[in-house]
């Protein structure tokens, strides 16, 4: 057999078919994509709409208080700024680096999902390393869980009562996003493992 | 949408066929022909036309799998990928039969082990009809490295088809 044979060969190999909802799925993705592309632009134009008002009744007011009273009267007027509101930069980072762990995170569940089911004769020694990881995951969703919740329960006033002079949580309790950031890392590190793990436990028992 | 589909469904067997024997999984295959279609229907309006349509979404699909192949996650999901039940040659989605249907399997069983960059090689440049120089500029690599994965790929197959076909006479032998 020549090298030609082989590539005629491998020419003539017959074609695969597609799942069947293949186009179902990209009409979807597709529409989900352009929700999202309206709700940028709205959102975009609201900002600069907003913008827009805000400089033109600033000028109005100034030229109000320029023309309408008395100069003993006029009230001070203190330039109008108008921004973006602004994120400290290494928050912005630090919710970057959380937005990207658990991306990794969901992935490993994805990858997780897909293995085969787990077959009832196992080493024990790998049983016993995969139950170890999946408690300190579970361990450390519980407390991502808790930050959370703590975060809600600190953003949230109760009735009557500004926001800002009653948090409702003790600020011990309060998570810094580095925290939060590395116990999404030490998540993804267990979900890495686990994969392994179970990878290595398929692989013992014939799959 | 409806000009969308009728691209699709005319393209979309050669596509999903050219990835997932690129890809050696049915699983990665059927996202990268999604990521593909996008693609198509997003810039359908920059198509000049100067290869055939058939050309242009083929050249989508190859760019769009090496991309995959050069992302950091490919590396891991890879590992699966010998699990079994996620291969091509072990899915029962042979569209049509042929006297040849187990030379063709030996072979598809053949280039699932093949490494992925062997695998590339071989289906761009046997199936696709890229050259050597096209290949090492897609992949970043020289001509001559191109030239020594073909040849060894196909030392391989050529490999996987004989002894393929010495157990299929072994048997109808035995069989008699």
């Amino acid at each position: 057999m020549t090298t030609t044979d082989v590539a005629e060969l491998l020419r003539s190999m017959p074609d695969l078919e597609p799942p069947a909802d293949a186009w179902r799925d990209i009409v979807a993705r597709q529409t989900r994509r352009a929700r999202l592309r309206r709700m940028r632009w709205s959102g975009g134009l609201v900002a600069a709409v907003s913008v827009v008002f805000a400089i033109v009744g600033g000028a109005l007011y100034l030229r109000r208080a320029g023309d309408g009273g008395s100069p003993g009267m006029a009230p001070p007027v203190k330039p109008i700024m108008v921004s973006a509101p602004a994120m400290r930069p290494d928050v912005r980072v630090a919710d970057a680096r959380v937005r990207a762990l658990q991306q990794r995170s969901h992935f490993m569940e994805r990858v997780l999902s897909e293995m085969p089911r787990r077959s009832r004769v196992a080493r024990a020694d790998t049983a016993g390393v995969i139950a170890e990881l999946e408690d300190r995951i579970a361990a450390v969703d519980y407390q991502l869980n808790r930050a959370a919740v703590n975060r809600t329960g600190f953003d949230r006033a109760p009735a009557g009562r500004p926001a800002r002079q009653a948090p409702v949580v003790a600020p011990r309790f309060r998570m810094k996003a580095a925290d939060t950031s590395d116990l999404w890392r030490r998540r993804v590190e267990y979900m890495d493992q686990l994969v392994r793990a179970r990878y290595a436990e398929a692989s013992a028992t014939g799959y | 949408m409806r000009a969308h589909e009728v691209i699709f469904n005319t393209f979309r067997t050669p596509v999903y066929s050219l990835l997932a024997r690129m890809t050696g999984s049915t699983a990665t295959a059927d996202d990268l022909m999604q990521d593909t279609f996008i693609e198509v229907i997003r810039s359908i309006d920059r198509f000049r036309g100067d290869a055939s349509l058939a050309t242009w979404i083929r050249k989508i699909a190859v760019s769009k799998c090496l991309m995959h192949m050069r992302s950091a996650w490919h590396n891991r999901a890879t590992l699966f990928r010998d699990l079994g039940e996620n291969h091509p040659a072990t899915q029962p989605r042979i569209s049509s039969e042929v006297p040849t249907m187990q030379v063709h399997m030996d072979l598809e069983r053949a280039l699932a082990r093949l490494s992925d960059v062997s695998r590339v090689v071989v289906i761009l440049h046997d199936i696709e009809g890229y050259t050597h120089r096209e290949i090492a500029t897609l992949m970043g690599k020289s001509v001559s490295f191109s030239k020594s994965q073909l040849a060894r790929a196909h030392q391989r197959l050529r490999e996987a088809i004989e002894a393929g076909a010495y157990e299929s006479t072994e048997e109808t032998e035995a069989g008699a």
